[in-house]
């Protein structure tokens, strides 16, 4: 077997030769790309959301069947646990028929007292829902594919969701599809606002499963189990969406247990919204990187609080720079 | 005549594009949104892919297919850019480079193998990954996904056996 005649032993070092000169050839190439693709970061993104343009209905066809499976396990085992689980839903549906009452109550009140207050509504909201085809969370990022692009109407830097909690951010669009930085990749900042205390921060994802609150006020009365809302700041996302709560606090760091379970997106939400007339349309800036500019030269610093709600300040009072 | 000879070739393409093609659907496949393990393991199964049909089928995995495999998941956005193609030409090369040592070698010492080239990936693209991020980045997702290829190689080489006998021999 291993004696060979002259001339085939020849032809066989030669494509020997050209195997390791194409690998040396392609390792070189590799590493070009990768410090490239290090610069040019927006060529990338443009050549990633066109790829995952293409394949998106492909993803779509491996992921169902996937799913479908996942979710039939999902139905037998909830088959068995069926009484129970009606129970528990009767008493779930008792807790919030009580919780409407009070909405509805709280609604009434809110309504009368904006029209005492002469406030102007807030911005509507209005969703766009699209199923996750594709997880592409590894050691190195955290994101999701879902199958919505600008033709469903989503856009660059909107806030994606699901029923308990935001996910993340919009990255890039395709005609058919978009690509969501989780909260929790390596790369994300998202400026929340610690619910009770009104703190206002930055959520700085480190791709694990719990991103850290930076750009905390040194006096901040942080404690575990505070919710954690986005601030609104910067105008990206409206206000108020429900993010996570802290989870840990240890060495002076603050880690926050988002509330959606990142790693069982089934179907995710984005979030249409834009403050009307200000910066996108009148100063053509793009609010979505608008974020950064509050990173500060060296050390935490003190973030201007926010406004409090109007029915705790004195209509008569003018609020200077809308800052206290 | 013509078209049997072209049905031929075409066969013949298909045939040593199958193992290619079966390391994209994996690639596929470890990106549903199902996280086994609990686990991001995006493109976890795609290693072992390369280095078994480098090592059994080389014509078929050649550092061309590999590092187009690599690109595919650079592309998807797995990893920072191009690293996926430097971890996917380092399988290969590794596997080739013990192609003759390994030819009629035990099981034991092929999976031996295959668990020193996981390792060496895990280093590479960490360390590659923290030059590019400026930062180390969390290495448990990494070390999981390591974990995870070594212990499924036996049965991915059950299966890949499979379709080497069927298409090969």
């Amino acid at each position: 077997m291993r004696q060979r005649s002259g001339a085939i032993g020849a032809t066989s070092s030669l494509k020997v030769w050209f195997q390791r000169f194409s690998f040396v050839l392609l390792m070189v190439v590799a590493f070009g790309v990768l410090l490239i693709g290090k610069a040019d970061t927006v060529m990338l993104s443009r050549l990633r959301i066109w790829a995952a343009d293409g394949i998106g209905p492909f993803l779509y066809a491996v992921s169902s069947p996937i799913e479908t499976a996942r979710e039939t396990a999902a139905d037998v085992k909830s088959y068995f646990a069926l009484k129970a689980q009606v129970e528990a839903l009767r008493l779930e549906n008792q807790a919030l028929q009580d919780w409407e009452q009070q909405a509805r109550d709280l609604q009434a009140e809110n309504a009368s007292l904006r029209e005492l207050l002469r406030m102007t509504p807030n911005p509507r909201l209005s969703f766009i829902s699209a199923p996750v085809v594709a997880d592409a969370s590894s050691g190195f990022v955290r994101g999701v594919i879902a199958l919505a692009g600008v033709q469903d109407g989503v856009t660059k830097g909107q806030a994606a969701m699901v029923g308990n909690g935001m996910v993340g951010r919009v990255q890039d669009v395709g005609n058919r599809v978009s690509r969501v930085m989780l909260l929790t990749d390596i790369n994300s900042r998202l400026p929340v606002l610690i619910e009770r205390t009104r703190d206002q921060a930055i959520l700085a994802g480190n791709n694990s499963e719990r991103p850290e609150v930076s750009y905390l006020s040194r006096d901040a009365d942080v404690k575990v189990g505070d919710h954690v809302v986005t601030s609104g700041v910067g105008g990206a996302f409206p206000a108020g969406l429900p993010v996570g709560e802290v989870a840990d606090i240890s060495d002076g760091k603050v880690y926050v247990q988002p509330f959606a379970d990142l790693g069982r997106l089934e179907f995710i939400r984005m979030v249409d919204y834009e403050l009307p007339g200000v910066l996108k349309d009148d100063l053509n800036i793009d609010v979505s990187t608008a974020v950064p500019i509050l990173k500060p030269t060296a050390g935490p610093v003190q973030l201007p609080k926010l406004v409090k709600p109007a029915h705790t300040q004195p209509r008569l009072k003018p609020i200077e720079g809308g800052v206290e | 005549m013509i078209g049997l000879g072209i049905r031929h070739q075409l066969g013949e393409w298909l045939r040593l594009a199958t193992p290619a093609l079966l390391a994209l659907l994996l690639l596929a496949i470890s990106i549903a949104p199902w996280r086994p393990f609990d686990a991001p393991l995006a493109g976890f199964l795609v290693i072992p892919a390369i280095f078994y049909w480098s090592l059994y089928q080389p014509e078929a995995m050649t550092p061309w297919i590999a590092a187009l495999i690599g690109l595919v998941s650079d592309v998807l956005g797995l990893s920072p850019f191009g690293l996926s193609t430097i971890v996917a030409l380092t399988v290969c090369g590794s596997a080739q480079l013990w192609r003759r040592e390994l030819a009629d070698a035990s099981f034991i010492l092929v999976w031996m193998a295959f668990s020193a080239t996981a390792m060496l990936a895990f280093f590479v693209s960490w360390t590659l990954a923290a030059l590019v991020l400026e930062q180390w980045p969390n290495p448990w997702p990494l070390v999981l996904q390591t974990v995870v290829n070594i212990a499924l190689y036996p049965l991915l080489t059950l299966l890949f056996g499979r379709l080497q006998h069927a298409l090969f021999e």
